[in-house]
């Protein structure tokens, strides 16, 4: 375990991801603590509605953080530091897939008004974030496990197909393959409410 | 029956085609209503979607405060093993201390013999015996 320098200063929010890594790299747990603090938030998230549980986010979340600091020097820069722990957390969050929690049967949804507005093409109004959130997440958890990563990363995450195909270590035309039928399934989910 | 570029909807509502088919298919989008119909499907989907922002919880306790306390518990079992490695080497000390002792007792012994032997080289206290048993029979 490296010591935590003395004097390295507060890793201040106007680093780059760039160089709060290069500082980690070098030892200053600070740096890690800033990069930490930048992603926590979005990768909870993303665990979240990969896995349908907060307690099970939180988990697989902890697990990234860790194996990501302890394969700091392996990382080479080749992708974003972002891809790259969304790419640990992908490989997290497939290893609870395949520990045994199959995906929820698809079945009527009831979907609350804020996200029946979204879906009929209205505004949802500003206060109801949660109720659209638990009802995405039910969408989502009826979905295949590839299907509800690729939504996930592109819808929620606004991640680019290249990015994407770099997360999940498949080429970007099966990223365009795995929308067009994440898409087809969602839409016959929601089919009640799209036409 | 569906149109041929149906399936092209996807990536031309993501701006993932490339730049020349991505303006052709929008001009497609135009004359072709079923295509239309579906980019507007894709387009609410995707505002129902994207209205669950990923980051608007904060997880029950900072990662970073959990990742300090795993790096306090990896410092303690390093603390652990290395005391335990002390602990054995100052055991391992001691035993030689110990096994050295057992020399210099040895040599105690050694010396004691030899302090033996000089008591018996010295004229034996029986000829003192002697000498004083003949005094007195001179006295008498």
């Amino acid at each position: 375990m490296t010591p935590r320098p003395a004097s390295q200063g507060d890793a201040s929010a106007s680093n780059s991801d760039a160089e709060l890594l290069r500082r980690a790299q070098g030892g200053d747990d600070l740096a890690f603590d800033a990069l930490v603090e930048r992603y926590e938030r979005e990768l909870f998230g993303m665990g979240y509605f990969l896995t349908g549980q907060s307690s099970d986010a939180e988990d697989i979340v902890q697990e990234t953080f860790l194996a990501a600091y302890e394969g700091l020097a392996n990382f080479e820069s080749r992708s974003s530091v972002k891809t790259w722990l969304t790419r640990i957390l992908y490989l997290r969050a497939a290893r609870h897939h395949r520990s045994g929690r199959i995906r929820k049967a698809a079945q009527r949804l009831q979907l609350s008004e804020a996200s029946l507005s979204l879906l009929k093409g209205s505004s949802a109004g500003p206060t109801v974030a949660q109720e659209i959130r638990i009802d995405v997440l039910e969408v989502l958890q009826s979905l295949r496990p590839e299907f509800r990563e690729a939504i996930v990363l592109r819808e929620l995450d606004g991640m680019s197909y290249g990015e994407i195909a770099e997360v999940l270590a498949i080429p970007a035309g099966t990223v365009e393959s795995r929308l067009f039928r994440a898409r087809q399934e969602l839409k016959l989910l929601l089919k009640d409410y799209l036409d | 029956m569906d149109c041929p570029q149906l399936p092209k909807v996807s990536a031309y509502h993501d701006r993932a085609l490339p730049e020349h088919e991505q303006s052709s298919f929008a001009q497609h989008c135009e004359s072709c209503a079923q295509c239309r119909l579906e980019l507007a499907r894709l387009e609410r989907l995707s505002a129902f979607l994207s209205s669950a922002p990923l980051d608007d919880r904060r997880p029950r306790m900072a990662f970073s405060a959990q990742l300090q306390q795993k790096r306090m518990l990896q410092f303690a079992q390093f603390f652990t093993a290395a005391a335990a490695i002390v602990f054995l080497g100052c055991g391992i000390a001691l035993l030689r201390m110990s096994n050295d002792s057992s020399t210099t007792t040895q040599a105690r012994s050694w010396e004691r013999l030899a302090i033996t032997q000089q008591i018996d080289a010295a004229p034996a206290p029986d000829e003192e015996d002697i000498l004083v048993q003949a005094l007195f029979r001179e006295d008498r």
